[in-house]
């Protein structure tokens, strides 16, 4: 399984998720229907379930990710890719749950006076009725407080997580302390540029010290062994 | 993303000598991921007196440059060594994954002692 299918994979649940919890969502708020404590209660219970479910899937993706059989032969690396995955899944469970409360509050904040407003509903107010009524944007912020698709978001971290064991995977692989960026486009600018595993090699650029710049969340650079001539 | 991949002993400063020179500890192997290492410490051929414009030459701030793991014990003044050189930390900076939980610690450190 490569880092791709991983993205796919995730990506495909999470979408489910969404379209789980909107589902519960649009059957709550309903013209007519009241919103009390007891209905947000039970809306949180049955999306709580389909959180566990979509968290319980991902874990299963996850592990099927660090099982294949190109993974790592290094114990080592192996334990790291774990720790990885549970950092990755608790902020997994962070965004799923913002996005739920996203929707209890959306749920609380409507005072369900459509019936009514129904009856009158054109011009301005049938404008303002059918954004109540439209499937919700799920958005959630990220550390510095800037605003992101949720779904932007998920994949960007699951690819990442994935891509960057791949890499580790592929550099545990080698023998020696020196590997080469290669691009599927040759004329790239790094294309065969050489680095230090370890950084401990004089006159090559640290893995650690490229990372940030050449194997960025949305890279497609692969590595292969090198051996100065 | 924070991935060691080498390690290096680490030691906690300990008492202080009569001269009051810090004392390292007992040693501890840490996990790291080298960024930058430049064991060798010279004076800069420049000085600013003599050069024409009278500017500084530029100065390599730190020696070396790694990262920490989140759950590291070190601390600043602290002296690590990698392949049997030994580095004093002078600054810790931590560093913040997407979702805000601390990835790693980037570390300055200048070659120990120091050699002038």
């Amino acid at each position: 399984m490569d880092y791709d299918a991983l993205t796919r994979a995730v990506m495909a649940l999470y979408d489910a998720y969404l379209y789980g919890i909107t589902g519960v969502y649009f059957s709550m708020q309903a013209p007519g229907a009241h919103v009390s404590p007891r209905l947000l209660t039970e809306f949180e219970t049955v999306t709580n379930r389909l959180k566990k479910t979509f968290i319980a899937q991902t874990r299963g993706e996850i592990d099927a990710f660090l099982s294949a059989p190109n993974a790592a032969p290094d114990h080592r690396v192996l334990r790291d890719a774990r720790t990885a995955a549970e950092g990755l899944l608790d902020d997994i469970e962070r965004i799923a749950g913002a996005n739920q409360r996203s929707l209890v509050d959306r749920l609380k904040g409507k005072t369900q006076q459509f019936a009514s407003m129904l009856k009158t509903a054109t011009g301005g107010v049938g404008l303002l009725l059918q954004r109540k009524l439209e499937k919700p944007e799920f958005k959630v912020a990220d550390a510095s407080g800037r605003m992101w698709k949720a779904p932007v978001l998920m994949r960007t971290m699951v690819r990442d997580f994935g891509y960057q064991n791949d890499i580790e995977f592929d550099l545990a692989h080698m023998d020696g302390d020196l590997a080469m960026v290669q691009y599927a486009d040759p004329n790239h600018t790094n294309n065969g540029l050489v680095f230090s595993i370890s950084g401990k090699t004089d006159g090559y650029p640290s893995f650690a010290s490229i990372r940030g710049s050449i194997f960025h969340p949305n890279a497609t650079a692969r590595v292969v062994s090198y051996v100065s001539p | 993303m924070f991935r060691p991949n080498s390690t290096c002993v680490l030691y906690k400063a300990g008492p202080k000598t009569v001269f009051g020179q810090g004392k390292p500890g007992v040693g501890v192997s840490e996990p790291c991921a080298i960024v930058k290492l430049n064991p060798a410490q010279a004076h800069t051929p420049l000085s600013t007196h003599a050069s024409a414009t009278r500017s500084a030459a530029e100065e390599l701030v730190a020696d070396a440059v790694i990262l920490l793991a989140p759950t590291t014990a070190a601390v600043r003044n602290d002296i690590f060594a990698i392949d049997g050189v030994s580095y004093r930390i002078e600054a810790m900076f931590p560093q913040h994954a997407l979702t805000g939980r601390l990835d790693h610690y980037e570390v300055h450190a200048s070659v120990y002692p120091q050699s002038n």
